[in-house]
């Protein structure tokens, strides 16, 4: 089994879950524990789901490339996407008091991401969006 | 994700979850879980003993109902979420408002105090 996996994901499709099955087969293989695979997933719906609803303005199909790497002791998730220039991680965390029921961008979902996640990246690269996720697998 | 209703008295629904409460999960069942809850005006049990995965989408179901029952001067609480969706709850905040117990009897005393 590859140490890599690469995906790519197309925006506004029914196909996200063909890709989170193939996710989760890739984990299976790499015998994770259930954790790390709870988190994994978590990483993997929130970030998608967020770049599906405020990456882009038109109603177009898009491609967002997912990269999962096992090493040296973590688990590397990488998305990138050609949608408009956001960083996440410069979002407040959201209100209990008062948003949790509102969906914002960057919103709940990364604030999940970035609190369960062990480091959560963002840089902008050749014109796209890039997030690096890493989770240590610890005794997985 | 499967919703069922365990209890139905004149002072709370007791209902419980199964499955996945992810984005498909939420889609197949968040309007019935609002009308029993939300709708309902009662407080309610929410079992999540057999839920296995909890997104944002699901949390933000959980606070709205949540919220809503306050509003009628309604409780919610959770009953036995297992170890990864304790950690979500609690991450999230929302365990601050919608009380996580790990009995019926505890449920059933946090509903009816005051």
């Amino acid at each position: 089994m590859s140490e890599i996996l690469n995906l790519t994901v197309e925006t506004n499709s029914a196909r996200l879950a063909e890709s989170i099955n193939r996710a989760n087969a890739w984990f299976e293989a790499h015998d994770l524990s259930e954790r790390i695979v709870y988190l994994a997933n978590l990483v993997l719906e929130e970030v998608l789901t967020n770049i599906n609803k405020y990456a882009f303005d038109d109603d177009e199909i898009h491609d967002v490339e997912v990269r999962l790497r096992h090493e040296q002791g973590q688990l590397l998730i990488e998305f990138k996407d050609d949608g408009k220039e956001f960083n996440p991680l410069l979002s407040p965390p959201p209100d209990p008091n008062r948003s949790l029921d509102r969906s914002e961008a960057g919103g709940l979902g990364i604030h999940l991401v970035r609190k369960l996640a062990d480091t959560v990246e963002y840089q902008r690269e050749q014109g796209k969006n890039v997030l690096r996720v890493r989770i240590s697998l610890g005794d997985a | 994700m499967e919703l069922r209703v365990v209890e139905s008295t004149g002072h709370h629904t007791h209902v419980a979850l199964s499955g996945k409460l992810d984005v498909e999960g939420e889609r197949q069942i968040g309007t019935e879980f609002e009308q029993l809850t939300a709708h309902a005006g009662k407080a309610a049990v929410v079992d999540m003993t057999e839920v296995t995965y909890l997104a944002s989408l699901g949390i933000r179901l959980l606070f709205k109902c949540a919220k809503s029952l306050a509003a009628q001067g309604q409780k919610m609480v959770v009953l036995n979420p297992q170890p990864m969706v304790e950690e979500t709850l609690m991450t999230s905040g929302t365990a601050q408002f919608i009380p996580i117990v790990r009995s019926l009897d505890e449920a059933l005393a946090i509903l009816k105090a005051e």
